[in-house]
């Protein structure tokens, strides 16, 4: 075929192709696609086996896409409890080498965070006085019969004192809460450790504000 | 016998009150009054041994009571400027200290005793101030720059009580 023949011909195909794509309604045909069919037809294994997933990754900026999640919002989604309900927590804690764990502890650096003070406050002095040998150890330190009778008289006296003083509070009308003393003296003074209601024996002279 | 109450272990060096300071100074006065009429007995039975009579004491003497207000004034001032206490004032457990609750100086101990007689020559007067006043200061510490501290250990009678009271050991 000659040269203008051929150019009449590739013309009367591209007019008649294009006529052709118009005249299709390529909605209707789509949905006459079963693409159930389709994708039926395709063996996904050998699809999936052919994908290098290596270069797929090494092409993805993991980065940006992290940029991309919303942390709280997936945190929000995380039932926690559930979560934890499937810990193992004996098989985690078997798992940790105490000794190691220990040995990275500035111990010192703890024990200078401890108020030792208020550790102390809150030792039961007298349940560990009437509880363990530590009692007896202070009953064979400390004085003897003329001791607990000084301790008798000085109570009975600071009860007094005490009595004396409320009394004259009311009829001053001011209200009495106990003797001030020295401000050097109560400086200096440690405080005192708090007692066991059910072990305090109940004083011969009530000494307590009403 | 009963453990000292748990208000009262809030109570060392606070200022001690009425009923103590006048147990401690009633013992006082029996201990070092005691002490002068053995002191007069020893000396009438030395006398005895060298004369050969014996001396007898009038209360209305004046040597017997300038020597017994001498002897007052160094059985007070020297227990109060050695260790703050009397025999009485340590049996009741209190002590005198500066107002500032720092401990007593010679000087104080000395002065707090010359003006001891004060509070009972206004009639009694002086002593109102321990029970009136908030730091219960009399008028003889008011001069003397003193006042009374308890410096009993409550805590550690408490404890003693507690202790006694503990079952023996099984070892």
């Amino acid at each position: 075929m000659s040269d203008p023949a051929e150019s009449l011909a590739q013309r009367v195909a591209e007019r008649v192709v294009d006529l052709v794509v118009r005249s299709l309604d390529v909605n209707a045909l789509v949905q006459e696609i079963d693409l159930n069919a389709i994708v039926d037809g395709v063996d996904v294994d050998k699809l999936v086996n052919r994908v290098d997933v290596n270069k797929v990754v090494d092409r993805v900026d993991v980065n940006k896409v992290v940029d991309r999640v919303d942390i709280d919002q997936l945190l929000a989604r995380v039932d926690m409890d559930a979560l934890l309900a499937r810990v193992d927590i004996d098989q985690l804690l078997a798992r940790v080498d105490i000794d190691q764990l220990l040995a990275r502890v500035d111990v010192a650096a703890v024990v200078d965070r401890v108020d030792v003070n208020e550790v102390v406050e809150r030792v039961d002095i007298d349940a560990l006085v009437t509880q363990t040998d530590l009692g007896a150890v202070i009953a064979k330190s400390s004085g003897g019969i003329a001791g607990n009778a000084l301790d008798v008289v000085r109570s009975q006296a600071v009860g007094l004192d005490e009595f004396v003083a409320r009394w004259v509070g009311r009829f001053r009308r001011r209200r009495y809460s106990g003797p001030p003393g020295p401000p050097a003296l109560l400086r200096s003074a440690p405080p005192a450790a708090p007692l066991t209601p059910a072990l305090a024996p109940g004083p011969a002279i009530t000494t307590a504000e009403p | 016998m009963t453990a000292p109450p748990a208000a009262q272990l809030h109570f060392q060096d606070h200022f001690a009150g009425a009923a103590s300071r006048l147990a401690g100074y009633a013992i006082d006065i029996g201990v070092s009054t005691g002490l002068f009429t053995l002191a007069l007995a020893g000396i009438s039975f030395v006398a005895s041994l060298i004369e050969g009579h014996s001396v007898s004491w009038n209360r209305a003497d004046v040597a017997v009571t300038i020597g017994y207000l001498l002897w007052l004034f160094v059985y007070f001032a020297y227990s109060w400027a050695a260790s703050g206490k009397s025999f009485g004032m340590a049996v009741l457990g209190i002590r005198v200290v500066s107002a500032d609750g720092a401990a007593a100086t010679v000087r104080q101990a000395v002065i707090r005793t010359l003006a001891f007689p004060l509070s009972f020559l206004l009639l009694g007067l002086g002593f109102l101030g321990i029970v009136l006043q908030r730091d219960r200061r009399a008028l003889h510490d008011l001069i003397a720059g003193t006042a009374v501290v308890y410096a009993w250990d409550a805590r550690a009678a408490r404890l003693r009580f507690l202790a006694r009271d503990t079952p023996p050991s099984p070892h």
